[in-house]
């Protein structure tokens, strides 16, 4: 057996906390991503790993959280936190770390997440580094070692909070950067789960969800979670072009994605926005057609397994990401693609081309 | 009397900026694995340009007067001159060397002390309780405090990228947080409500608010003010209100612990490294079919999972031809 670390009282011997973040019961993956990372932290300081979810009507998510790594479960469910409105959840959430003492707190750098852990922060006084890719933990000072892209992702820098007075060390972690460990369901115990009431009426919470207009797609998680992705950039010329990627990405089971140069000139909205200012993906094809891949944008897709650049400029820097590039007028090349996928695809009504 | 004029108030809006490096044109030396920060302008942060342009919005369809705030080096003027010729009223300009170095904690602590110098940020709880006790407090300048209603931010800096500098300050100052709002529907300033749309993960969400409120907004929130001749003429002669920490109490409490600068932030940089770079690939020439022939020769292992379902559902074939 591993030797027990003795610690004093205020050196840090607090457990390491993962924010399951959930909206209308659905949890976001990045919790379990957290909670897989969290896990190897928790495990080299040697202390339990505890999930903390709140929400109304949520009694399916703490054996998921069980299921993902955590060691216990704290629950506050109550019809105050039936929409995510950040001052219950700040007061919440500060009360339980004030009571009791986490060392380390990591949120998802999701929209939710990176509003949330910033005014935890501030009302705990406490440090958080924002939009983490990296974790690690000096186990002899117990601290925790996040570290970040900085200055558009030129450089990494890794954030430490030093003195334990500030206590959690927080971090927010970018979604798709650490994989969701294994599921092995495990029994709940009046030891695991620990409910607790939330203490806030609706009268004290200064804003109120009166409408939800859903992006329409069926999955809420698609371009952050999608296998292919076949992006467009400035080079595509007009709003139009963008069909002709979106068929591309139909006939190989791909979703589209965007620099945040046509997202900003309105071409196609932000959620389909690849980069710093936008989503991190991680799939296993990453088609750039027509993006000249400023370093905002690498920063966004550069975990892709491969990435296909098609681009007119031999000299766009995204030709250095790439592992196929194709220097070329993507109106060319992209229907030459989606013809030889159909060919393949129905042998029949595309007989193979003579040798 | 008339009962209007006396129920009249100036609506009070703040719009907080940063000026930052233009990190686009940043470059690293692999070599030493430095910054080269020679001839990389500083602007000011893009993302504030849409917090100045809602709230100019605002201005326009509910009166009131805007004062933009920063905290830099002296060169700062620039990005509130900026601000000036965007259609802000006034500027401050908050600038002391003991606030250099500062984290997200340290920074959201020094613009607190400065807007609560300049405005009165607690009108709102007196209403709630209803206690009259208003004390009529001064401002740096001698002047009254007027109750501010909105503080506008950016989404994000350029340069830090972190986003907790909204969220910090309507933390500190107890105003309605709202991020990521992408419109604002309207404000009732006699009722004190407000309904924005929120960008959130899935979608648009309309939330129904209290005022005072801040709000932290998506470039999709206006157009970006265009800014006139005489605002340029204004805003070339204009001078902001400079403030330090020896006029911002930084300590009221004299506890003597510094909240400030570097000793104030909790957090450090340990280190900093150069994130490894990825291998060449392979460029592709030929005709185009020749091109996507080999090019999907090359992925159909990653996507024959895809293309082979596909397939099998239609009963058409069994098996997606590889490589003969």
């Amino acid at each position: 057996m591993a030797k027990k670390v003795i610690l004093l009282e205020g050196q840090r011997a607090g457990d390491v906390w993962v924010f399951i973040e959930q909206e209308r019961g659905e949890v976001h993956p990045v919790s379990w991503e957290l909670l897989g990372v969290g896990r190897v932290v928790a495990d080299k300081l040697q202390v339990k790993l505890v999930a903390v979810v709140l929400g109304y009507q949520i009694d399916h998510i703490p054996p998921e959280a069980l299921a993902y790594g955590a060691d216990q479960v704290h629950v506050v469910d109550d019809p105050v936190l039936k929409d995510y409105r950040v001052y219950p959840y700040r007061k919440k959430i500060s009360a339980l770390c004030k009571k009791y003492n986490p060392n380390i707190f990591f949120v998802g750098a999701t929209t939710l997440g990176r509003s949330l852990a910033g005014a935890v922060a501030t009302e705990l006084e406490t440090g958080l580094t924002a939009d983490s890719t990296q974790i690690d933990v000096d186990v002899e000072m117990r601290q925790l070692l996040a570290s970040r892209p900085t200055f558009a992702g030129n450089l990494m820098a890794t954030i430490v909070c030093p003195n334990p007075k500030h206590t959690p060390q927080m971090a927010t972690v970018r979604p798709r950067v650490f994989p969701i460990p294994p599921r092995r369901p495990r029994e709940i115990t009046s030891d695991n789960v620990i409910h607790h009431s939330l203490g806030i009426s609706e009268e004290d919470v200064p804003s109120r969800v009166i409408d939800f207009i859903s992006s329409g797609s069926e999955n809420h998680f698609d371009l952050s979670y999608a296998e292919i992705i076949v992006s467009g950039g400035r080079g595509l010329g007009n709003k139009a072009g963008f069909q002709l990627l979106q068929e591309f990405a139909q006939e190989i089971g791909g979703v589209v994605g965007a620099s945040r140069a046509v997202v900003d000139a309105g071409w196609i909205s932000h959620d389909h926005q690849v980069g710093q200012t936008g989503k991190t993906v991680r799939p296993k094809i990453y088609f750039a057609c027509g993006i000249s891949g400023a370093i905002q944008h690498l920063v966004g897709m550069k975990d892709s397994d491969v990435v296909v650049a098609i681009n007119t400029d031999p000299n766009a820097p995204i030709f250095q990401m790439a592992d196929y590039g194709i220097v070329g007028d993507l109106y060319r090349v992209i229907p030459a693609l989606i013809e030889e996928v159909r060919r393949r695809k129905n042998p029949r009504t595309f007989p193979p081309s003579a040798p | 009397m008339d009962r209007g004029d006396e129920k009249e108030k100036m609506l009070q809006y703040l719009v907080c900026v940063k000026q930052v490096p233009d990190s686009t044109q940043m470059r690293i030396d692999r070599t030493t694995g430095t910054l080269i920060r020679t001839g990389v302008p500083a602007v000011l942060n893009p993302y504030d340009v849409y917090a100045v342009a809602a709230a100019v919005e605002v201005k326009r369809r509910y009166g009131g007067k805007i004062t933009a705030l920063t905290m830099g080096p002296p060169m700062a003027e620039e990005a509130l001159k900026e601000c000036i010729a965007m259609g802000c009223d006034e500027a401050i300009h908050l600038t002391d060397r003991l606030l250099a170095g500062a984290d997200t904690l340290a920074t959201t602590y020094a613009l607190w002390r400065t807007i609560q110098a300049f405005f009165d940020v607690d009108w709102h709880k007196r209403m709630r309780e209803q206690s009259a006790n208003e004390q009529p407090s001064l401002d740096p300048l001698g002047r009254k405090k007027e109750p501010l209603h909105l503080i506008f931010t950016g989404k994000q800096t350029i340069d830090g990228d972190t986003a907790q500098v909204g969220p910090g300050i309507a933390t500190r100052v107890r105003f309605t947080q709202l991020t990521y709002v992408r419109k604002i529907e309207w404000i009732d300033f006699e009722r004190n409500k407000t309904v924005v749309h929120r960008q959130v993960e899935r979608g648009i969400e309309v939330v129904e608010a209290r005022l005072p409120a801040l709000f932290m907004v998506l470039p999709e929130i206006a157009q970006e003010e265009r800014v006139s001749p005489e605002r340029i003429l204004r805003a070339s002669e204009y001078k902001p209100i400079v403030v330090n920490t020896k006029i911002i109490d930084m300590d009221p409490d004299r506890t003597g612990e510094v909240r400030i600068g570097l000793k104030g932030s909790p957090t450090i940089v340990q280190e900093v490294f150069v994130p490894e770079e990825k291998k060449p690939g392979i460029r592709l020439n030929g005709r185009v079919e020749e091109m996507a022939s080999f090019l999907l020769d090359a992925l159909q292992e990653r996507m024959q999972w895809k293309v082979t379902r596909e397939a099998e559902t239609r009963g058409e074939i069994e098996k997606v031809p590889t490589e003969a």
